[in-house]
Order: C-alpha cells, then sequence, then structure tokens
C-alpha cells in the first residue's frame, strides 16, 4: 500500500484535489442555484437534485471541455512548433523517426506490444494520448452544449420565454460566453508557462529546467 | 440530469396542474383555478385587483386554452402550449403550480401574461 500511495503519489493528488474542489463546486452552485431561484418566485431545490440538474451539469463540463482541450493543443502543438528556451518545447519539431520513438525493431524489450507490432496498431498506439484526449474532450463540449442548452431553457422559461432549439442554442451567445471564457484562460495558461520557463525555474520540477540550465537551452527538463 | 422529454413523468405533472388552472376556470371555480397558481402569483393577482384571488382569477382575462399542443420541462420550470393560451409553471415543494397564464408572445420580450408574479 505504501509502495503504491509512493509510486503514484502525483496522480493520487490530483485525484483528490479534484474531488475536493468538485464537491466545493456542488455546494457552491447548489447555493448560488437556489438564491437564483428565490430571486425568480421559484422554490429552492434539494442538493441531490442539483447534483443531477443541468446547471451543476454545464458548470462541470464546460470546465472539463476547456482543460482537455487545452492538453490536447499542447500534446499537439509541442510536435510541430518550437519555442527556444523552453523545457515545454521539443528539441526539433515533427513526429520523429521510428528509432528515435523506439518502434518496430527499435523496440526495447519492455516496450509496449502495439510500439512493437508495426502496422495499424503502432500508428494508432503512436496517436492513442491524443485520440484519448480528443475524444474527451468532444464528448465534455457535447456534453457541455446538452446541459447548457437545458439549464438556459430553464432560465427563459422562468422568464417567460420560449426555450430554444439544441441548434439554435450552439449558435446562442451563452453557449460561446461558457466556451470562449474557459478557452481563453487555458490558452493564456499554458502560453505563459512555455515562455515562462524559459526565464524561470522551479527546482525538481519535471516542468522547468535545472536551476542552472541556460536561459537558451531547449527542450531540458530538470527531473 | 432532465431534459426536455426525457421524463414523461414531469411532463405529465406540469400539464395536470395547467390543466387544473383551465378545469377551474370553465367550472368557473375560483378556489381550484388559485389552488392551481404559485403563492407568488397568488398574492400578486389579489393583490393588483384588490380582491380575493378567488374573485380576481376569474376576472383575469385569462381565454379559454382549448386543447394541449405542446408541453416543455427544463428542470424546475415548464410550458404548456395550449391552442389558445400559453402557461408557464415552476415546481415547488407542494408540486407544480402556474407561475403565468393568458400570455401572448412579444417579439424579443417576455411573454405579456393576464396573470404572473411580481
Amino acid at each position: 500500500m505504501r509502495t503504491f500511495i509512493r509510486d503514484n503519489s502525483l496522480s493520487l493528488f490530483f485525484l483528490v484535489i479534484f474531488f475536493a474542489a468538485l464537491v466545493g463546486q456542488a455546494f457552491a452552485g447548489w447555493a448560488q442555484f437556489n438564491n437564483e431561484q428565490m430571486a425568480s418566485g421559484l422554490a429552492e431545490i434539494g442538493f441531490g437534485r442539483y447534483l443531477t440538474s443541468a446547471d451543476f451539469a454545464v458548470d462541470v463540463t464546460e470546465n472539463w471541455q476547456s482543460e482537455y482541450l487545452q492538453f490536447l493543443l499542447y500534446i499537439l502543438a509541442t510536435v510541430f512548433f518550437f519555442q527556444k528556451g523552453s523545457p515545454e518545447s521539443p528539441a526539433r519539431i515533427g513526429l520523429g523517426t521510428d528509432k528515435e520513438q523506439k518502434l518496430g525493431h527499435h523496440a526495447l524489450d519492455d516496450s509496449p506490444a502495439w510500439a512493437k507490432a508495426g502496422g495499424v496498431r503502432t500508428s494508432i498506439f503512436s496517436w492513442s494520448l491524443t485520440i484519448v484526449m480528443a475524444s474527451i474532450f468532444v464528448v465534455s463540449w457535447l456534453a457541455q452544449s446538452i446541459a447548457g442548452w437545458a439549464a438556459y431553457n430553464e432560465t427563459r422559461l422562468g422568464d417567460r420565454l420560449d426555450p430554444l432549439s439544441w441548434g439554435s442554442y450552439l449558435v446562442n451567445a451563452d453557449f460561446w460566453a461558457r466556451t470562449l471564457q474557459n478557452w481563453q484562460s487555458e490558452f493564456l495558461a499554458v502560453g505563459s508557462m512555455a515562455v515562462l520557463a524559459i526565464y524561470l525555474r522551479q527546482r525538481g520540477s519535471a516542468e522547468s529546467k535545472p536551476v542552472g540550465e541556460p536561459h537558451d537551452s531547449t527542450a531540458v527538463t530538470g527531473a | 440530469m432532465c431534459l426536455s422529454g426525457c421524463s414523461s413523468g414531469n411532463d405529465d405533472a406540469a400539464t395536470r396542474a395547467a390543466e387544473r388552472l383551465r378545469t377551474g376556470l370553465q367550472a368557473g371555480d375560483g378556489a381550484a383555478a388559485c389552488d392551481a397558481l404559485s403563492d407568488e402569483v397568488r398574492q400578486e393577482l389579489a393583490q393588483s385587483q384588490g380582491t380575493s384571488c378567488e374573485t380576481a382569477v376569474m376576472e383575469a382575462g385569462i381565454p379559454d386554452a382549448g386543447r394541449v399542443v405542446d408541453v416543455k420541462v427544463y428542470g424546475t420550470a415548464a410550458q404548456v402550449r395550449y391552442a389558445e393560451d400559453v402557461v408557464f409553471l415552476g415546481e415547488f415543494p407542494d408540486g407544480w403550480k402556474v407561475t403565468a397564464a393568458g400570455c401572448t408572445r412579444q417579439a424579443d420580450a417576455p411573454y405579456d401574461c393576464k396573470v404572473q408574479g411580481g
């Protein structure tokens, strides 16, 4: 057990703070929802009902989709774009050779089976991180659009307005305001990280260059 | 998560509440009609007319709605469209209640309703 925790402490740390933040968001969102209900002369709802509401679902999924998009773009952008001095940048752009990527007969004894297999399986495995991150992004964004549509229509009905179709919601300002307010912050954070890491250091972090590494060293990490 | 059309139970419950108002009005039963309204609407109606809800609701000019054409439910809010009226409802601890009735659509603005909350 101790070994498991030590070997997976980074994943476990984020898992724990994810659930803590999600629970916090649920309670805060519930209180906010009920405040708005009261202001509109409508009834408050219980916590369990809120957890299954469109209001909670849209607030969760709009953030999920943007986070997965952020990492999806970062994974892909660091294949095709270069930033001199950044530990997040590749040393040179491109997909690399089979030898560099340890594919086919260049694979190691303990390389993943699909890296050794060749053909379609190796092609799929070579892009598996992008495929999965992209799939989670698309599903989360779709879920945001559906939950956001339902939550928006609930508000519209409370305001004595006709509900919108899902298609109309997809071109509605509410959908794009929710989407783009998340995207811009993710793009800013990841872009500034790539640049700040050229000149600044965090001793011991895999996301930073070694403290004494020159500013113009690219694709060097400290851990 | 409850989306429109995902819960026929909610559709039915909202429709039943709208129908209680309609049948109350048709029967000339102001008490039954008022019972279908939310607390806020009842108070607003009585206050604005300076009389009891039972009397005010009968004199509010809510049209004979006709048959139900469409029902939309999103979370705690619903809209029941009749051939001759549009009714809005909210879900309360004691069930679905009418929050607006006798509503006329306006371009780019909330429905103008004979009976509605403040």
